[in-house]
């Protein structure tokens, strides 16, 4: 492993950088981004000290999504970083972590499987093929609503309209024009009713499909269903086939031995640094784990009790 | 009644998120389902779920039954009598052949 801040080279399984000018943010960030130089990540730049690094992690800002942890002179030369080290690659005062993921993603670093792992591979399958149409009613009942309106309007208009012709010709006059406006807008208003008649008819065609529609998503949802549970299983086997190994490194985690480590938070016996540093010691770890934290004497010390590779920062 | 259904994780989860915080305006809660007050409020509640998941929101509109505006008689009758029927396992199919009560396959038919 070899780290690089600024002009100073660190090499070997456990590095002190805790007087380099170097936040543990940056040097984590530094060991899971990946090296923009083909040769170096083929591990054609084997260094003198014959590291067997066949992985070279650079910082680039421009790529860095975790815009305030990157810092263009911080590198790490290490092992790819596998799932695990997620969770607990950076163990800091306060940091979180999700106990039952963790352990879960430790036992698959050991090659542990769930019995249940086919089942959800096939599930999560059946799940892809499950796609669902969109018919969307929505423009049909638009439809019906505005041919329902224009009739409405044009009804009315025609009761007006007849009003006006009985009262002129109850008043004796001329009524021939207004009998005439009186006939088209009769004709609009049948035409339109016509209209939103056949639009109904439309719309419950639309409502038919999309029950149809519906059903399909209901087996989708079954099966939606189904993957959660399964992922549960997968989860809580793969974290139980560690758990005795988990109980075991947390007794023996060491006790809160300097001004970071806050007994309110990560001083516990059981708190997230505790368990953070108990699932890196069960989980098959090869990139390093960067502590942030002062339990452990030296870098030496850490990398021993882990069983990984450790940069203290 | 406003009757909202999902079908997706995402909907229904969506769902029961919307009936916790705005209980004043859910009548009752189904899980996967809801029927929500016919309110302005209602609606746009309804409304935003089926903005954010299409297709995985249903909404109908419900309304109390009142069969004695809106079933027939013979459909009211042959209900009550069934429920007085001899032998439990009778289907309702059986209990009506050869009475007056109304045929399943004409029930099936008419629409209310």
């Amino acid at each position: 492993m070899r780290l690089i801040v600024g002009g100073t080279v660190r090499r070997g399984r456990a590095i002190d950088a805790r007087d380099l000018d170097a936040s543990a943010a940056a040097v984590a960030g530094a060991i899971h981004a990946g090296s923009e130089d083909p040769a170096e990540r083929r591990g054609e730049h084997t260094d003198a000290a014959g590291d067997n690094s066949g992985h070279a992690a650079a910082v680039d800002s421009t790529r860095d999504s975790t815009g305030d942890s990157a810092d263009d002179r911080v590198r790490v030369a290490c092992a790819p970083p596998a799932t695990v080290h997620e969770r607990v690659g950076l163990v800091q005062p306060r940091m979180r972590i999700d106990s039952r993921a963790a352990l879960a993603d430790a036992a698959r670093s050991r090659g542990h499987q769930s019995p249940k792992q086919a089942a959800l591979t096939a599930a999560r399958g059946r799940l892809t093929e499950a796609t669902a149409s969109t018919i969307d009613p929505a423009a049909a009942r638009r439809a019906v609503a505005e041919a329902g309106s224009d009739e409405a309007r044009l009804r009315e208009e025609v009761a007006t309209l007849r009003g006006r012709v009985e009262t002129l010709r109850e008043a004796g006059e001329a009524a021939e024009d207004a009998l005439a406006e009186l006939q088209r807008t009769a004709r609009q208003l049948s035409e339109a009713e016509t209209e939103r008649i056949a639009a109904e008819q439309r719309l419950a065609s639309a409502e038919r499909a999309a029950r149809d529609a519906r059903s399909a998503r209901e087996r989708r949802l079954r099966l939606e269903d189904r993957v959660a549970n399964l992922e549960r299983q997968v989860r809580a086997d793969l974290a139980g086939s560690v758990e005795a190994a988990f109980e075991a490194a947390l007794r023996a985690v060491p006790a809160a031995n300097g001004p970071r480590d806050d007994a309110t938070d990560s001083g516990d016996r059981d708190g997230p640094v505790a368990t953070a540093l108990a699932v890196a010691r069960v989980a098959a770890v090869e990139a390093p784990v960067v502590l942030a934290v002062d339990r452990f004497a030296d870098a030496t010390a850490a990398a021993d009790w882990l069983d990984a590779p450790a940069i203290l920062v | 009644m406003l009757l909202v259904v999902t079908y997706s994780r995402a909907a229904r989860s969506s769902l029961r998120n919307v009936c916790r915080t705005h209980d004043e305006t859910v009548v009752r809660r189904f899980g996967r389902a809801a029927l929500l007050a016919e309110t302005e409020h209602g609606a746009l509640l309804a409304l935003r779920l089926r903005e954010k998941h299409a297709g995985d929101v249903q909404i109908e509109r419900t309304e109390p039954l009142n069969e004695f505006a809106t079933v027939p008689a013979a459909v009211r009758t042959a209900a009550r009598a069934y429920g007085d029927r001899e032998h439990a396992s009778t289907p309702y199919r059986a209990f009506a052949a050869g009475s007056d009560h109304p045929d399943p396959a004409d029930l099936r038919r008419r629409e209310l």
